[in-house]
């Protein structure tokens, strides 16, 4: 061998050293030489994909490039945010996304960069500069995962013009003539339809009646919707109201003359058919408040209908289109306060009164409106409806919702728990609490430290507590008041699915659903309580009449694929969905009903299965926790953890459920669908990995293989069952998923071993074994591909070792009995059974076996005899009895093999000199003084 | 652990050696740079790695992935701030601290099914080639010991095979500091490979 000499000698280097850089000088770390075309090819295939090319457009993340500066400033690594949530599970749809799966989006509109285009107004997001200049990733040279373009768009103003009169509509008169002026800053929820839900200030103008004024303008503001691949979605926009004086007046008309007030009858009332129209609030509340509010009007009634428009849009607070905004709500107001005055014991003014308030972001006059409408009906001097009062007491305890939602899982971390240097960023001084861009930086580039900061140091708030006892009480009191209550009973049934509080939940859900005669929001929750009590089948009976009931375009995430997978899909969602059932041997599948359930509480929780939280929710199921930070006035910084890896971090308005996910939140995410675009998750009925021993065999017939398959009745299952029967069934699949073949058996209540023999036929692409209890529905499996052994050797089989005089050695021989735990390595001596096909009569074949460490690799070669000799050794030459198939069966020398993780490989040099192996991985060696088994390690739960 | 990854047995075949013309011809362009770049520093990129992890596998991996994230991100690549193989280098080395951390979070070091020896050339004999790969794993066993930034450093030299200039470059630190780090590293190496022969595992 020629003596290789580094390029760059190293001076003065020590003998001993010099003698050691010499060898690692001529170290061979060759690639294979496949290697080198394989990879090649793989990248030009990835560079000719059409969504590669169009990724290689220049992108902009302020956010990013923010926290990129701070990590380039302490020299970190930064690794892509790719998740270790999906570590070990990266292979679960590969169904979906093999040979059949789903083709790249690539439309036009899908590779055209708008959002880059669209700048992003975040709030929260803060351009971080190094010396004055924004740092981007590129100037950092780090190395970043590739940005996702997609059809997405933010809010734009509808009519700008229309918009500015509105604006000068609501500035004050006497600031105007004043000359006062002021921009007042605004977060505005916009929803789907583009009208604005919520509203925070984020900084006011400095004059209390222009915030005021910019408060009460900002509902009118029309947007067209944010868009996301397409749909239009609600999203979270900062919004500048800028008041300049422009004279103006402003008439005002005067309310009309009293009359005496007349009872009216609200007539008796049947459920509608279809539930999809009567959301929230009911026909009946709305008739009977409207007669309520017609009476207390008085005389006037159809002079202010005529002005103000049917009272349908007075008692929701919204005037109807065409209507200047201003005129009317000083109209309803003043109607209404004079309706108030009119007729004092009756609720309905109060009602409409306060939601007027409610949305104009006035929270505790809207809640004093609310309860003084309620004391009205308790004191009244005549009949008012169960059905109003629970509305009342229903409104009452949104008020209080939108607080509660500002301290919901708030708390805070110290800022000396985030040690400097660990990651980037300042941590800040002592006595301060940690800021929120620093921990959304920590998120991504160190998740590993901030969970442990999480775990040691994050101090939970605990001020919402009262405030939730204080909103659940009122929607008690709705609940009371009229059993029926949609919004009500909705609300105190999301609370008990958020405590996980299952029994409570399908009670509760199964009153509601019993009062309101089959909404769909209790049978969606009465499902959702099923299928997390182990009732999976039950639970997608009543999904299946549920959705029934629903709008269909509220309904269309549950039945399609399009919450979990872009673009338009191979075959049927129903053919996906087979593809996927974790568990064969059950009537139902677990994994659609999981999507239902996940889908089910997202489309209550969160309004719309389109909603950012929705998408996360519905693929990842519900975070092991949340938590959520202040990040300025009237926002949230929430932290959803699903274990290992980044959390995934939204921005919610502080009075909302709805949030939007950070810039990062939404890369990673993103990043995190392309490898896992659904997970199965710990909370649906469990799966356990079956401790089977399955080796393939070449079958009797030319390409078919024959599966032995060993397994010992593990514990927990001999002892739930309490001596019932259990169910086997071994599944053939074919690529598509779909099961060819089925074979059930059913075991005696106190068999402990289970041996079989399974033949598979060509077309075979999958073998499933499976243990099932129909008793407790516990079950256990392993999935293994099946493929005719190729190069000449069969699997390994791991038996008990060979008697010496043994010498029938064949895979059906008396002899060959299997170990009954195929992952231990226990004992002195262990047995290990093959074939080897395709022998020539007068070909020789040598031998060995060796141990491989898991740990460090480090290979330990095995000393061994085959059946029928009695002395070890660690090479043996062969030759067959007979031409065709060898059958081998050696026993394996453990005595010296310490504990540890091994890989048991045989290796046989063929007569032609090539040497092909077979190997056994994830072998675990008991301590060597262990001669039998101990007591098994308790079954694994198969997580994917 | 998954089912369908849990009891795999697993064949190898250790064929002769194939020459290129034998592979499937290429099935698509690369963009003209990125090309010449890959057939020049593909193997520097694949050694560097392959110092670092366990096995031939993990370093087929993690060099795809490097370079799948390279063409991805090519058009970030400034050719003022760096030659296209300390960009490689660096990609490289995230991806290989991306792959030592994720077996870390696993809490485990079972890396790979399949193991297929280091050598398959340029070896005479059999026993030369379960010498010649034995010693390999001592020493490489012996580097996975040591701190990151000595890995790193002597995974520059010997895996990448890069001069001191060149390492002084991808690491952002002076060529003096270079050869003084070499030192230290190869120092604990040594002291490293000769523990192991009393480290815990299996032995007869």
């Amino acid at each position: 061998m020629s003596i290789k000499h580094h390029p760059d000698p190293l001076e003065d280097l020590p003998p001993e050293l010099a003698e050691l850089d010499q060898e690692l000088s001529q170290l061979v770390l060759d690639e294979r030489p496949s290697f080198g075309p394989e990879l090649r090819n793989e990248l030009a295939r990835e560079w000719t994909r059409p969504s590669a090319q169009a990724r290689s457009g220049v992108w902009m993340r302020p956010a990013l490039a923010a926290s990129v500066a701070l990590l380039a400033f302490t020299g970190l690594v930064v690794p892509p945010a790719r998740a270790s949530l999906v570590e070990g599970v990266q292979r679960i749809f590969e169904t979906l996304r093999g040979e059949e799966a789903t083709p790249e989006p690539a439309s036009p509109s899908a590779l055209s960069p708008e959002r880059a285009a669209v700048p992003r107004t975040d709030p929260g997001v803060v351009v971080v500069t190094s010396g004055g200049e924004a740092v981007t990733t590129e100037e950092a040279g780090i190395d970043l995962p590739p940005f996702q373009p997609g059809t997405s768009a933010f809010p734009t103003l509808l009519d700008k013009e229309a918009d500015r009169q509105l604006v000068r509509r609501y500035y004050p008169e006497e600031l105007q003539r004043a000359g006062v002026r002021g921009v007042v800053k605004l977060q505005l929820w916009v929803d789907e339809d583009g009208s604005v839900d919520h509203i925070q200030m984020s900084q006011g103008s400095g004059v209390g009646a222009l915030d005021r004024a910019a408060l009460r303008a900002a509902p009118e503001l029309r947007f067209k919707p944010a868009m996301r691949a397409g749909v239009p979605v609600g999203t979270w926009v900062e919004f500048d109201l800028v008041f300049e004086p422009v004279p103006s007046l402003v008439t005002l008309a005067e309310p009309g003359a009293l009359e005496t007030p007349m009872i009216p009858e609200v007539d008796g009332w049947e459920p509608p058919r279809d539930w999809s129209e009567a959301a929230v609030v009911p026909a009946p509340i709305l008739m009977e408040s409207q007669e309520l509010l017609r009476v207390a009007m008085g005389r006037d009634r159809r002079a202010l209908e005529d002005e103000l428009g049917p009272l349908e849009g007075v008692l929701s607070g919204d005037p109807p289109p065409g209507i200047d905004p201003v005129r009317w709500r000083e109209r309803a107001t003043r109607a209404l306060e004079a309706a108030r005055v009119r007729d004092p014991g009756n609720p309905a003014p109060y009602l409409a009164l306060a939601r007027i308030r409610r949305k104009q972001g006035l929270r505790n006059d809207a809640q004093m409106l609310f309860e003084e409408g309620l004391a009205r009906a308790a004191s009244a001097d005549r009949p008012v409806s169960p059905r109003l009062v629970a509305e009342l007491a229903y409104e009452s305890g949104r008020v209080v919702r939108e607080n509660w939602l500002g301290w919901r899982n708030l708390g805070e971390v110290p800022a000396p728990a985030l040690l400097p240097g660990r990651c980037a960023g300042s941590a800040g001084s002592p006595g301060e609490v940690a800021s929120s861009e620093t921990l959304l930086t920590w998120n991504y580039y160190c998740p590993g430290a901030l969970h442990e900061v999480f775990g040691a140091a994050f101090q939970p708030r605990a001020e919402g507590n009262r405030l939730r006892s204080t909103m659940l009480e009122s929607f008690v009191r709705a609940v009371e008041a009229y059993p029926a209550h949609v919004g009500a009973n909705t609300e105190i049934l999301l609370d008990l699915a958020d405590r996980e509080a299952w029994h409570e939940l399908r009670e509760g859900a199964r009153r509601f659903a019993w009062a309101s005669q089959g909404h769909p929001n209790a049978l969606l929750l009465e499902a959702v309580a099923l299928h997390r009590l182990g009732h999976s089948e039950e639970a997608a009976d009543v999904f299946k009449v549920a959705l029934e009931g629903l709008d269909p375009d509220r309904a269309r995430g549950f039945q399609t694929l399009e919450l979990l997978m872009d673009g338009p899909q191979a075959g049927s969602p129903d053919a996906v969905w087979r593809a996927l059932d974790p568990i064969l041997s059950t009537a139902v599948n677990e994994r659609q009903v999981e999507h239902w359930a996940r889908a089910g509480y997202a489309l209550l929780r969160f309004g719309s299965l389109q909603a950012d939280a929705s998408r996360v929710w519905v693929r990842y199921g519900r975070p092991q926790e949340i938590r959520a930070f202040g990040a300025g006035p009237g926002l949230r910084l929430e932290f959803w953890d699903y274990g290992a890896g980044p959390d995934v971090t939204f921005y919610r308005p502080a009075a909302s459920q709805n949030g939007a996910l950070t810039v990062e939140g939404e890369d990673y995410v993103t990043d995190l669908e392309g490898v896992m675009p659904h997970w199965y998750g710990t909370r649906a009925r469990p799966l356990f990995a079956l401790p089977a021993q399955i080796a393939q065999f070449r079958g009797t017939r030319e390409g078919t293989t024959e599966a032995k398959i060993h397994f010992a009745v593990p514990g927990e299952f001999r002892s739930a069952s309490s001596g019932s029967e259990l169910e086997v069934g071994v599944f053939l699949l074919s690529a598509s998923g779909v099961p060819m073949e089925t074979l059930r058996w059913t075991l005696e209540p106190r068999q402990e071993r289970v041996d079989l023999v399974v033949p598979a036929g060509p077309g075979v692409h999958r073998l499933v074994v499976e243990l099932f209890d129909p008793t407790t529905g516990m079950a256990a499996g392993v999935r293994t591909p099946v493929s005719s052994p190729a190069g000449g050797l069969s699997e390994l089989l791991l038996v008990e070792p060979a008697e010496v005089d043994r010498i029938d050695v064949g895979r059906m021989g008396q002899g060959l009995r299997t170990r009954p735990s195929a992952s231990r390595l226990v004992g002195e001596m262990a047995g290990v059974f093959l074939e080897i096909y395709e022998m020539g009569a007068s070909e020789t074949y040598r031998l060995r076996a060796e141990l491989v460490s898991a740990e460090n690799g480090a290979v330990v070669p095995l000393e061994m005899r085959p059946a029928g000799q009695s002395l070890f050794g660690e090479e043996w030459t062969r030759r067959p009895l007979r031409a065709g198939t060898a059958p081998e069966f050696m026993t394996l020398d453990l005595r010296g093999v310490g504990p540890g993780a091994f890989t048991l490989r045989v290796l046989v040099e063929r007569g032609d000199g090539h040497v092909v192996y077979r190997e056994l991985a994830g072998l675990d060696r008991v301590a060597p003084e262990a001669d039998e088994d101990g007591p098994a390690p308790p079954l694994e739960r198969v997580e994917f | 652990m998954s089912p369908e990854t849990g009891r795999k047995a697993t064949l190898q075949v250790a064929t002769p050696q194939r020459t290129l013309g034998q592979h499937p011809p290429r099935e698509g362009a690369l963009p003209e740079d990125f090309e010449a770049w890959y057939h020049e520093h593909r193997s520097v990129v694949y050694r560097f790695v392959r110092f670092r992890v366990a096995t031939r596998e993990v370093a087929e991996d993690v060099t795809s992935e490097v370079f799948m994230k390279a063409l991805r991100s090519l058009h970030r690549y400034d050719a003022g701030r760096a030659s296209p193989r300390t960009w490689l280098l660096r990609i490289a080395r995230n991806a290989v601290t991306d792959h030592l951390r994720s077996l870390k979070r696993k809490g485990s070091l079972h890396v790979s099914l399949d193991r297929v020896p280091d050598l398959v050339s340029d070896v005479p004999s059999q026993d030369e080639r379960v010498l010649r790969e034995e010693r390999i794993q001592t020493i490489l066993n012996g580097a996975s010991t040591l701190r990151k930034p000595d890995q790193e450093i002597l995974s520059l030299r010997y895996g990448a095979g890069l001069g001191n200039q060149e390492i002084a470059d991808a690491l952002g630190i002076s060529g003096n500091a270079v050869a003084v780090r070499l030192h230290r590293a190869l120092k604990r190496l040594k002291d490293a490979v000769y523990d192991s022969n009393t480290a815990p595992g299996p032995t007869r």
